[in-house]
């Protein structure tokens, strides 16, 4: 019965390729069905292949991609991954001379997923560097294809691949090696972003914001996240909420607090109780905030972020102080005793005169310092500009 | 080929002979009053370091065993380091230029061991020491971009080959710091020490310094200079001579800061404040500093007329005073050895 499952399954693939029909092959290479050998599984699946006309090197393909099947069985990562990059070998090197026809790129697709999903099981940055390697090669085939006429441009397979590069350098942190793919994406002249399937183009947006949020560009952050939060498929609920995790502290450091209603539907209350700190300028619960949730915020990448908003939280708390006090020119002491309330640790007046100097500097507080009188004098409009603008 | 070193001398006997024969002896490498011989030794040479030539094969004989290797490294950094019949800019020079030999036979001979990891640790130490010591020194002498190249690969190598032994943290704990320290602006690293410090605490082991410094290199990360340095200041020494790295840095984001905060104009500011928010050592140095930026000095206070300050100027480096205590009660060899 299997052998039959099998000769089948090598069959429809054959009318497949012999139609050029990339998507049915990509569907069927990704599940194999239990393979009827126990040994010499290579030999004997290539045998099969060109039994059936099966042309090289698709032949060559299968059978990696079947027997890289068999190894993942047994749990036998590190050969699966060697397979699955051995087929990914076979396929540059025959889709590199095949102008003019992009129609295997669903095929390149499903095994680029393959290999980096059988390095994400073994977990290693070096599996990952493998994987890398082997996606990169198919990268560079399309990049290179600088003949076909946009219909059959190989170009149509970058972003794809892009976005599996995203996901492996994500893995292990090599984010600096980001740069130059989103620099292939940009600098695109036949195809267009825009042209790409949405859903390629929402991953690629996610990733350029994370990239973007860990170098600090906030704006560029928030374009590209908001981009992929909006168009990201409603029903995906999961996807939405990854992607919020990014956007909401980037936001918030642009001085734009999330909705309650948002984090409640999203399941995201650890920021909650970030904002409404933020929002009440109250340092204390800040920190509190920080700390209860460290381990889910450290685990995302976005517990620095969150620390940033700590001038934000003191100009507001400086704002209440003023507030109360209400006159123009506060005395320091008045504002180091705001902090001291706030648990701020063995705080004294120098200390808060530097944390004023930065809030001036950075404009988020508008006003002067008075050494001699040991007072911030403000200014009588808009001493302390909304978040959004500064 | 797998490389494995069998020689037991500091520097091996062909390049010992050659470099002998060429009368191609570095000063460090001849004999002292203290050995009461003038005829040249080979056993004072140290294996020069070269650039990886393509091509050409290393035999084993001209590479050292693990054991030696250790014993270079510390034959450097106590007999060498502590000469002072020359400046230090010329100890260092050659130093440097040993221990990068040393470093380059771990590679080639692809030693992973705690041996390794000790040799590495001496090298951040001597370096990061170094770019203190040497920080006021011109470019002639001294290129602070070169050695803090170095410092950057010491450090993350051993940091990584710690990582990779599984060692107690412990053992790990002071590199992690200086990681730390030095990488200040590196949002990756601080990152990589915030997952580290979680793991920890399940394991709930001993990491109080590294807590410490962690908690100290947040508030640089969120803007708070001022408690940094504060903070940062009750650190050991190893540690300070990582902080002063960047205190031209701070310096100068400090003095930015005051300029459009404080109102300069009417002279209110006294010299001596200015001189302990920057975390000088003496008024002379802030008239000096401020003077370059464009302040005007008056008695003993700090003001600045319209537009005067010069943005683009940049504070000089100079030795710290909290630092030239410690050192005056330090044995340099023992610090370089982490004792």
């Amino acid at each position: 019965m299997a052998r039959w499952d099998f000769e089948r399954y090598i069959d429809e693939l054959s009318s497949c390729l012999a139609s050029f029909n990339g998507e049915g092959c990509s569907e069927l290479l990704g599940s194999v069905p239990k393979v009827p050998f126990v040994r010499d599984v290579y030999e004997r699946t290539y045998r099969e292949c060109s039994n059936r006309g099966i042309p090289t090197p698709f032949d060559e393909i299968i059978a990696f991609r079947v027997e890289a099947a068999c190894y993942e069985d047994k749990s036998e990562n590190d050969r699966a991954l060697e397979f699955y990059c051995n087929s990914l070998n076979c396929l540059v090197s025959a889709f590199s001379e095949m102008p003019d026809e992009n129609w295997p790129l669903p095929i390149m697709y499903k095994l680029c997923l393959a290999t980096r999903l059988a390095a994400r099981r073994i977990n290693s940055s070096k599996a990952f560097e493998r994987a890398a390697e082997a996606i990169m090669a198919c990268f560079r085939v399309c990049t290179s294809d600088t003949r076909s006429s946009p219909a059959t441009s190989k170009k149509w397979g970058m972003l794809y691949l892009v976005n599996q590069l995203f996901k492996v350098y994500f893995a292990i942190s090599a984010l600096h090696l980001c740069k130059p793919l989103i620099r292939a994406i940009e600098n695109l002249r036949d195809v267009k972003e825009e042209q790409f399937p949405l859903a390629q183009r929402v991953t690629y947006r996610y990733f350029v914001g994370r990239k973007a949020m860990f170098d600090s560009e906030l704006r560029n952050a928030d374009s590209n996240l908001s981009f992929a939060f909006e168009r990201c498929l409603k029903s995906s609920i999961k996807n939405k909420r990854k992607i919020l995790i990014y956007l909401v502290p980037v936001r918030m450091l642009l001085g734009r607090l999330p909705q309650h209603r948002l984090l409640k539907k999203y399941n995201l209350a650890e920021f909650d109780d970030v904002a409404r700190a933020v929002s009440a300028g109250n340092l204390l619960q800040l920190d509190n905030a920080l700390s209860k949730h460290e381990h889910f915020f450290i685990q995302c990448g976005v517990y620095l972020l969150l620390e940033k908003l700590r001038p934000m939280v003191y100009r507001t708390l400086f704002k209440r102080v003023q507030r109360i006090m209400n006159t123009y020119q506060i005395p320091i002491g008045a504002l180091t005793t705001a902090l001291m309330a706030m648990n701020v640790e063995d705080v004294d007046d120098d200390e808060t005169s530097c944390i004023l100097a930065n809030l001036i500097h950075d404009g988020k507080v508008k006003g002067y310092l008075s050494y001699s009188h040991q007072k911030l004098v403000i200014s009588k409009q808009n001493a302390f500009p909304p978040f959004a603008s500064s | 080929m797998e490389k494995k070193g069998t020689s037991e001398d500091m520097c091996p006997a062909d390049e010992a002979k050659i470099r002998i024969s060429r009368n191609l002896v570095n000063y460090f490498e001849q004999p002292t009053d203290i050995h009461k011989k003038r005829k040249l030794d080979k056993s004072l040479l140290v294996k020069e370091y070269h650039r990886p030539a393509a091509g050409k094969e290393t035999k084993n004989s001209e590479l050292r065993t693990p054991e030696t290797l250790l014993k270079t490294s510390h034959y450097l950094i106590t007999k060498i380091a502590e000469r002072n019949d020359r400046p230090w800019y010329q100890v260092y020079e050659f130093i440097f230029d040993r221990l990068r030999s040393i470093r380059q036979e771990i590679v080639i001979q692809r030693i992973e061991t705690r041996l390794a990891l000790e040799i590495l640790q001496i090298c951040v130490r001597f370096h990061v020491f170094s770019n203190y010591k040497l920080c006021d020194h011109s470019i002639n002498e001294f290129d602070p971009k070169i050695n803090t190249t170095h410092v950057t690969e010491c450090i993350s190598k051993s940091v990584e080959l710690a990582e990779a032994l599984n060692l107690p943290f412990k053992l790990r704990e002071e590199m992690e710091c200086i990681n730390l320290l030095v990488n200040l602006e590196n949002d990756r690293i601080l990152r990589r020490a915030l997952i580290l410090r979680m793991n920890l605490r399940r394991d709930s082991r001993n990491y109080e310094m590294f807590n410490r410094v962690l908690d100290i290199t947040k508030s640089y990360a969120s803007g708070n200079f001022y408690r940094f340095i504060k903070k940062g200041k009750s650190l050991p020494l190893i540690y300070l001579l990582c902080i002063h790295y960047h205190l031209h840095t701070i310096q100068k984001k400090v003095i930015d800061m005051f300029n459009t905060a404080f109102n300069l104009k009417r002279f209110s500011l006294p010299l001596s404040k200015f001189t302990s928010f920057l975390q000088l050592n003496h008024n002379d140095e802030t008239e000096i500093e401020c003077k370059k930026f464009g302040f005007t000095i008056r008695e003993g206070t700090i003001g600045l007329f319209m537009n005067n300050y010069n943005s683009s100027e940049k504070f000089s480096k100079r030795h710290w005073t909290i630092i030239e205590e410690e050192l005056e009660k330090t044995n340099i060899s023992n610090m370089l050895n982490g004792v």
